[in-house]
């Protein structure tokens, strides 16, 4: 039982960030209709830029995240004029192999300007401990879990409450029709990108001091955020939260009570399933084919 | 007038370097050329499979590294555990990557869009944890040393040996030609025809009567036995085989080699193989910028030249623009 | 427009053809070295790189072999089988080199002896311990450093001499890295422990290389409540693993093989958290070996910081590979000729002077060597077997 809660626990820190990712993705599906094969890119850097911050210039964590999440937010800004701009209204082959293409451009940039040698991130929270009854967790995983429940709830009342917010779900709904009330949809664009990279680099930084920090950390993060999206409904955020969530526990229990080696198989083993199965995701809905 | 002159232009090109690629390895001893011609011959398979699934069906398919693997641990395996003569080992390779692909080709089916390559990847990825995980069958990371050449052969006075790279060489020109032969008998054929006819609109296809499925499925199979047959070749020649070999990178590869020689023609396949495999040797000098100047121009090319430099057909710029919905 | 961008690319995919480099100079003496330039081992590439510079710095210095300079060409393997393999075809057909040194990883050195070996190429392991390199009967392999079977089997040995508690169960758990290094230890490990009485095995954990996430087998051993745990694997993975345990609470007397026993890794591991770790070592700077302390001290003077086994072991290889190529004379025509030469002498070294001590190759290219026991105190390696080394 006290390995189920451990694991159990230790999922819901790897789902936090699984979330993270996946929220951005998702968005930036639903309101721009591209597939961003880069978001793992984003999430790598947003994570050196907080080992910059961190382990060079020795700023506080929690600033860190958010200077890392605002200069993120600003790199996800130009990707979106610079890279998806040009891919929009082409079909899904170009686009993905235009993002995919931004992936390896991203990728292999950082393996020459920072080396491929994996960084270490050090952070006090990581030595401090706390106890929930028999279990001792480091301060560092609360703070994952925790920073990502913060941002999901602001993130929510944003979406839901504000005006800017409001635009956005109007764009996810019917991008032409958006357009046609007046929206400003390049500004949306921008917004979604600036939100979706914030989001991937926060859980860059997060996931840092627990990991180490590489530039090939954003290859099988992205994989798994795939799963995700797909499992919660492309473009559905509630389903990203949800289907993030729900990754990293499952694959967290199936390294605790399986074996280690085959954890890696279960989230893309789901994801044949969901697609065979359902696959609009749990919570997405079936639009049908016009002809 | 013009168009005559094209043909006989055409066919004299063909022809031309048709006798030049026979002839390379008798008037050569450089071994890194021939070295590097071999793995052009391999990657000229995939590319064909792949332009198969992708330029002919219309089915985006980034999973296509997990059946070059399905056919070269096959193929070693049935060599040196159950000592199967390369022969065998060979076509079988090809057939389990086949099977393989149908597989793939069900669930395949129903999807599209980027439901279908995220479909694809998952299915690359599971093979790739495969070939990582069941130690007791492949070694894990490890990979497999020491797998066979396909031998020694003597005719007389005459000893082929297969450990060398001109006779390797010769082996894989041969398979590559008998390739090129049935890709266009194929493309040629009713079978060709829906294929394209499911490309163009897969809808309209189904209400002309196309059968999708056993179309779909037959480009699938066609395209993975071509990749299985490839990783045979590429076993037996290098000698060792990891899971290293067979990931989303390497779907990544194959598939820019199909885009940038062009889709959807008999050509393509081949310049986008044989001119990026050059390409990249070349690079290696530049090895550190390589990765990024390639990921760069993926991105410039999509944007500029969608089709790939060889394309014949317009596949992308026309008709698949996404409908206003107003 | 179009036409035109397709018959540029037309005219560089021909010249590209065509402009293949053919034979190279005749004044120099090619040795290719392949290491993990990038990649979780890209430190230990990089103390190989240092050490095999210096060594063919030194070298040409002194007039080269035979009046010919060496020239060192270092392809990167990223620890990668496939690299390896692809890293030794180009340096043996492209650049034509004398002989190979390399690589770090064993899995790696496996992968690419196909290469070597079938390729005629004379090809020197220093560092790679899996004991397969030199148990297949090739004759182009020559290793000047303990297989894997030796330095486990003397730690096993130390440990279950020296450190058990007698009267009391001892617990063992062992966590390796999926590689056919990682695989050795724990087979040669759990052989040597299990056969002793009053010392069982209790948990069996993987990894694979570049993990950085080992907490859900970290939580599977502690759960077994081991007295010591043997992490068979390479530096970063390594540190990780220390560092993790710490953080689920997992106290045991951790035990490693020579991989981690360099000063970096205290940096990655941190000091407190291995105090007490005891693990082999290929090399210790203390070594009172004159050729040894000579090697420090220019090393030293050189690069500002101390070698590693690694270095030792390159710079020792390349000295090997200076007087075997000097023994066999110039006159060679065929680069062929030349390595097939060169590997008849290699085979018939007999108690070589070297940094690491006499190195004798045997039947299947193995030399005999020994390692030390080292503990780690205050974030110093102190040498407790043999004493007074």
């Amino acid at each position: 039982m006290n390995t189920f809660i451990s694991q159990l626990i230790n999922g819901v820190v790897l789902g936090s960030i699984y979330a993270l990712l996946s929220l951005g993705l998702t968005m930036i599906f639903g309101i721009l209709d591209i597939v961003n094969f880069a978001q793992g890119e984003l999430y790598m850097l947003g994570a050196y830029v907080g080992f910059f911050l961190i382990a060079v210039l020795h700023i506080n964590f929690l600033l860190a995240l958010v200077i890392s999440m605002i200069v993120m937010g600003v790199f996800g800004i130009l990707v979106e004029r610079f890279s998806f701009r040009p891919l929009m209204g082409k079909p899904h082959t170009s686009m993905i192999l235009g993002t995919v293409g931004l992936s390896i451009f991203l990728m292999n940039g950082a393996i020459l300007i920072f080396g491929a040698e994996p960084r270490r991130v050090g952070t006090p929270y990581s030595d401090i401990f706390v106890n929930l009854g028999p279990f001792s967790l480091s301060m560092q995983r609360v703070l994952v879990f925790a920073v990502t429940a913060a941002l999901i709830i602001l993130l929510t009342l944003f979406i839901q409450k504000t005006k800017m917010g409001k635009a956005m779900r109007a764009c996810a709904q019917d991008l032409t029709a958006a357009r046609i009330v007046g929206i400003d949809t390049n500004r949306i664009a921008m917004l979604t990108c600036f939100i979706g990279s914030a989001l991937a680099a926060a859980g860059g930084v997060l996931i840092a001091p627990l990991f180490l920090v590489s530039p090939v950390m954003g290859l099988k993060a992205c994989l798994k955020a795939f799963v995700v999206v797909i499992l919660g409904g492309l473009g559905n955020v509630p389903g990203a939260i949800v289907g993030g969530f729900i990754i990293g526990i499952a694959e967290n229990l199936t390294a605790g009570f399986i074996s280690s080696e085959v954890k890696d198989l279960i989230p893309f083993s789901i994801l044949i399933l969901i697609l065979l199965v359902k696959p609009e995701g749990l919570f997405g809905k079936y639009i049908p084919e016009k002809v | 007038m013009m168009k005559q002159k094209f043909k006989s232009a055409k066919t004299f090109l063909i022809a031309a370097s048709l006798i030049i690629a026979f002839v390379i390895p008798l008037i050569t001893e450089n071994e890194y050329y021939l070295h590097t011609l071999i793995i052009s011959g391999i990657y000229i398979l995939l590319v064909l499979g792949l332009n198969l699934i992708l330029g002919y069906a219309g089915q985006l398919s980034l999973g296509h590294a997990a059946f070059y693997g399905i056919g070269a641990y096959t193929s070693a395996l049935l060599m040196m555990k159950l000592h199967f003569s390369f022969w065998l080992a060979l076509p079988i390779g090809g057939i389990a990557a086949g099977i393989a692909g149908l597989m793939l080709g069900f669930p395949a089916l129903r999807l599209k869009g980027p439901y279908l390559v995220i479909c694809t990847i998952a299915f690359g990825e599971i093979a790739h944890q495969i070939f990582m995980n069941w130690e007791s069958l492949t070694r894990g990371p490890m990979g497999i040393p020491g797998v066979p050449s396909p031998g020694e052969f003597s005719i007389g006075n005459f000893v082929i040996d297969f450990s060398e790279k001109q006779v390797y060489y010769y082996l894989v020109f041969i398979i590559v030609i008998i390739a090129l032969l049935l890709n266009y008998f194929l493309v040629r054929s009713k079978t060709g025809r829906a294929f394209v006819a499911i490309r163009e609109d897969q809808t309209a296809a189904e209400v002309i009567g196309v059968n999708l499925t056993f179309y779909k499925l037959t480009a699938f199979l066609s395209g993975t036995f071509l990749a299985g047959i490839a990783g045979s070749l590429y076993a037996h020649y290098i000698g060792f085989i990891s899971p290293e070999s067979f990931t989303l990178g390497e779907s990544i590869n194959i598939l820019v080699m199909v885009i940038v020689g062009g889709m959807g023609t008999i050509i393509g396949p081949i310049f986008g193989a044989v001119g990026l495999t050059f390409l990249l040797e070349l690079m290696r000098a530049f090895a550190d910028y390589r990765m990024v100047i390639y990921g760069l121009v993926l991105m410039i090319l999509i944007v500029v030249l969608p089709e790939g430099t060889m394309g014949g057909i317009d596949i992308l710029r026309r008709n698949l623009k996404k409908p206003q919905k107003i | 427009m179009k036409r035109g961008i397709i018959f540029l690319l037309s005219i560089a995919f021909v010249l590209s053809l065509l402009s293949f480099p053919a034979f190279a100079g005749k004044g120099v003496i090619k040795i290719g070295m392949i290491g993990p330039m990038s990649g979780p081992c890209a430190f230990q590439g990089s103390s190989m790189k240092k050490a095999a510079e210096m060594a063919v710095d030194e070298i040409n210095k002194k007039g080269g072999i035979l009046g010919k300079k060496i020239k060192l060409i270092i392809e990167d393997d990223e620890s990668t089988p496939v690299k390896a393999v692809n890293a030794a075809q180009k340096l043996v057909t492209k650049d034509q080199v004398l002989a190979v040194v390399g690589h770090y990883n064993s899995s790696c050195t496996l992968a690419s002896m196909e290469v070597t070996q079938r390729n005629k190429v004379p090809h020197l392991c220093p560092i790679s311990v899996a004991a397969a390199i030199t148990g297949q009967g090739y004759k182009y392999i020559f290793r000047n450093c303990a297989t894997n079977p030796m330095q486990v089997g003397q730690l096993a040995d130390y440990v279950t001499q020296n450190m058990g508690k007698k009267g009391k169960e001892n617990r063992v758990a062992i966590i390796y890295e999926q590689t056919d290094y990682g695989k050795g230890i724990m087979e040669v490990f759990k052989k040597k422990v299990s056969a002793v009485p009053g010392w069982k095995v209790v948990a069996i954990e993987v990894y694979k290389p570049g993990d950085t996430d080992m907490i859900a087998q970290l939580t599977k051993i502690k759960a077994t409540k081991p007295d010591f745990m043997l992490v068979g694997g390479n530096m970063t993975e390594v540190a990780q693993i220390v560092r993790q345990a710490k953080e689920i609470g997992l106290k045991t007397q951790l035990l490693a093989l020579g991989g981690v026993s360099t000063d970096k890794f205290v940096k990655l591991a941190g000091k407190e958290n291995i105090e007490g770790m005891v693990n082999t070592s290929y090399f210790e700077t203390t070594s009172k070996n004159p050729l040894a302390q000579k090697f420090v001290k220019n090393y030293r003077a050189r690069y500002h910081s101390d070698p590693d086994m690694f270095a030792a072991a390159i710079y020792e290889a390349f000295y090997i590979l200076d007087y075997a190529i000097k023994k066999t004379g110039v006159k060679y025509k065929s680069i062929k000729k030349w390595r097939k030469a060169l590997r008849d002498v290699l085979a018939n070294i007999k108690d070589l002077p070297g940094v690491q001590g006499p190195t004798t190759f045997g039947p299947n290219g193995q030399a005999d060597k020994k390692v030390y026991i080292v503990r780690w105190e205050n974030g110093k390696r102190v040498i407790i077997y043999p004493k007074g080394s």
